[in-house]
Parts: C-alpha cells; structure tokens; sequence
C-alpha cells in the first residue's frame, strides 16, 4: 500500500506509525454505492421470498397420482392377399406361362388351379374382375375345375364377388379361359394379354 | 467531619433506604397448564393416497363402422403379439386402491390420458398414430369406486371418507381405439405405435 495514499472510509494507520489520541486522522464515511444497495435489496427480497413461499408450502392441500396402462407398443397388422400355382412360390402377381394356352380352338377350355391366400391379419372380401381378355372368357370358380365350362358368369371390369377369407385362409381358385366356339374368325392367330384380379376388402367380422 | 465524607455517608445512606424498598414492590402471579394432558395431547393428519393392485391386462375386441361389436374382448398377451387393424379396439384394464382418511377428506379423481405416438416418422407410424388419437373412444376411464371407505359425494365427480374402513377399489380403463372407416386406406398397414402411460390423480377438494 502506497504509505502516500490518504485512507478512505475506515481508518487506517500506517505501517509502523503509532496513531496520536491527540491528532487522530479525520475519519471519511462513505456511503455504499447503488450496485451495493441494489445487491443488498435483491439478497433481502429473496429470502423474504423464500420465505413466504416455504411458509405459504404448508397451507395447501392432498393429493396422490399414480402411473397407468402399459409403456409398451402397438403394430398394426395388414391386409394381402397372394397366390400360388402348382409349386411356385406365392406371390401378388401370378403369371402363366403363354404355352399353356398355345393353340387354342373355338370351344377349348384351359384350366388353371390356383391357390389364393389371405395372407393379412383381417378377414378379406374378395372380388375378382377381369380385363383384355378379348374373344376369350374368363371364369372363377372355388374349388378344383371341371372337364367342363364354369357355370359362373364370365368375367367383365366389374368386379363380381367370389368368396369371403379368413385372416390365414386359403381357397383354391379354378381359373377356367374358354375360347367359345362362337369366337369370330378374326380371333385365328391372335393373342392377348389378360388380366384377372383379385380384390380383397377388410370386412367388419 | 469533611464534607465530603459526609455526603458520601448520606448518599450511602439514600441508596441503602431505597434498596430496602424496592424489595416490598411485587405483585402476585399463578399459570396453569392449557390443553389436553400428555397422552392424549397428539394430532394426527389423514392422508390420501392411490396404488396400482395390478399390473393391468390388455383385451382386444372388434366393432364395426356403426360402433357395435362384433368381436367380443378377448384377453391378449402379450400386447407385442398383437397386429391390430381398423376396428379393433385394445383395453388396459388396471385396478387401484385408494387409501383415504381424514373424517372431512372430499376429493376428485382425474385422468391424464397416456400417449400414443408412432414408433417412427415412417408414414405407416404416423397414419397408425393418427387413427388412434382421432378416435373419440382412445381414453382413460375410472371406474366406480367399490369398497372400503370411500364413497360418492353428492356433488358429482366428487368422493368422501365415510366410517367405514379399508381402502377403496377403483378399476382404470385405458382404450385404444383402432376404429373401421368408411373408405379404404392403407397407409397404415405395419404400423407401430408407442405407448406412454397415462395417470389418475386424487385431489382434495373443499367440501361441496
């Protein structure tokens, strides 16, 4: 400390000077500043605060919660269904060969046995339709297929109802496409491509 | 005699004189002890207080566009093995003991649905989530309290202590609700949903 300084606030003594009862230093008070104030009024207004609020803790009232029901997750099933011809896989989208149909004659009659899966977790209502299928005619039929014509009606863009499938259900489906003997004479040599889908809708059971 | 030996006997003299009167300027007291005698000067405070008796049980059940069912509830286990599609409804049902006392104890029980969100930001989750939370059935539900010594006050929605004793049941239904639609769409087909839970809550109430 610079022995020079002239001490504010408090009196001080120099070092090593012995202080005289008969000249003493005038003391300087000085007033605390704004920031101290400020500090001071905020340090007494939080635990005036903190004091009201412990107390107001007691007058309150009861109450009890608990936890329900199950933190675990929910999957949501599907609705699909596949198809299977002789061995091959199942699929959503079956192809037959052409050569099966090669050849065919006015009055010929090709049958196709398919095995149709719901393979979803809801019951299916099932439709089949049938598109491009030009002079020939195509029929659905449960079961396994005649030597003869289907007595359902051939197959338009409308789709017709065929059957109802349980969730893991299966129906084996005779896919019958007839050439009809009144087929004109333009059809000889031709071929198309058809289509016949199976629609399933999710029935409230 | 000098004179100030004098004063100092007379001063002597006036302090001996008024000592020797203070001495007599009392005044009488008595206290007695107020309240109840030890042993039976204790209070005690009721408390309110709710716990799971269980650990809950799912139910799967099926109802159509119209709300009727078709599919009655059927108890699954466990809730991972189930593949839910539109229509089926999920129960949680869950009991509860209530402790109460305190013979001028009035409360309430309120619900805080839990949550169900998607398990992902896929749109499979998020449709799935999506149909759950729309349907006006997926909630929390308290059942009548039964038992013990809490019964119905008068003002509805509100329960009181009576004399009788033992907790008190509540049974708490959680539904999630996958409802049928009127229109196909498939976007939720896969899904998966995560459920948070939910929670009762009993508070005391002035009397009614």
């Amino acid at each position: 400390m610079n022995p020079n300084r002239r001490a504010r606030g408090r009196y001080r003594a120099a070092p090593g000077v012995v202080s005289s009862s008969r000249r003493r230093p005038r003391l300087r008070l000085r007033l605390p500043g704004i920031r101290t104030l400020l500090g001071a009024t905020a340090a007494l207004s939080i635990g005036v605060g903190g004091a009201v609020v412990a107390a107001g803790g007691s007058y309150a009232y009861l109450n009890a919660t608990v936890a329900v029901g199950d933190g675990g997750s929910i999957a949501s099933g599907t609705a699909a269904l596949t198809l299977t011809r002789g061995a091959g896989a199942a699929t959503s989208a079956l192809t037959i060969p052409a050569a099966v149909y090669a050849g065919m004659l006015p009055g010929d009659i090709v049958n196709q046995s398919i095995t149709l899966t719901n393979a979803g977790n809801t019951t299916l209502l099932v439709t089949a339709s049938a598109t491009s299928d030009g002079a020939w005619d195509t029929r659905v039929a449960s079961g396994a297929c005649p030597a003869t014509q289907l007595g359902t009606t051939a197959l338009g863009t409308t789709p017709v109802s065929y059957a109802t499938l349980a969730a893991a259900g299966t129906s084996t489906v005779c896919l019958q496409v007839v050439l009809p003997a009144s087929a004109p004479a333009a059809t000889m040599n031709t071929s198309i491509t058809y289509t016949v889908t199976f629609d399933g809708t999710q029935v409230a059971s | 005699m000098n004179k100030n030996i004098k004063a100092s006997i007379a001063i002597a003299a006036g302090v001996i004189l008024l000592m020797g009167g203070a001495g007599s300027l009392a005044y009488w007291n008595d206290s007695v002890n107020v309240g109840p005698a030890s042993g039976s000067n204790s209070i005690s405070a009721g408390t309110l207080s709710v716990a799971a008796v269980n650990a809950g049980t799912w139910t799967k059940a099926f109802y159509n566009a119209s709300n009727t069912q078709v599919v009655a509830p059927a108890t699954v286990s466990p809730l991972s093995g189930v593949s839910i599609v539109p229509g089926n409804r999920l129960v949680y049902t869950q009991t509860f003991n209530i402790t109460a006392t305190g013979q001028d104890l009035w409360f309430t029980i309120g619900t805080t649905n839990g949550a169900v969100s998607g398990t992902t930001a896929s749109a499979a989750d998020t449709a799935l989530a999506l149909a759950i939370n729309n349907s006006t059935n997926s909630s929390i539900s308290v059942g009548s309290v039964t038992g013990g010594n809490v019964v119905a006050a008068t003002t509805p929605g509100v329960y009181k202590v009576n004399s009788s004793a033992g907790p008190s049941t509540i049974t708490v239904t959680w539904t999630v609700d996958f409802p049928f639609g009127a229109s196909a769409s498939n976007t939720s087909k896969l899904g998966s949903v995560s459920l948070s839970q939910g929670a009762i809550t009993l508070t005391q109430v002035a009397a009614p």
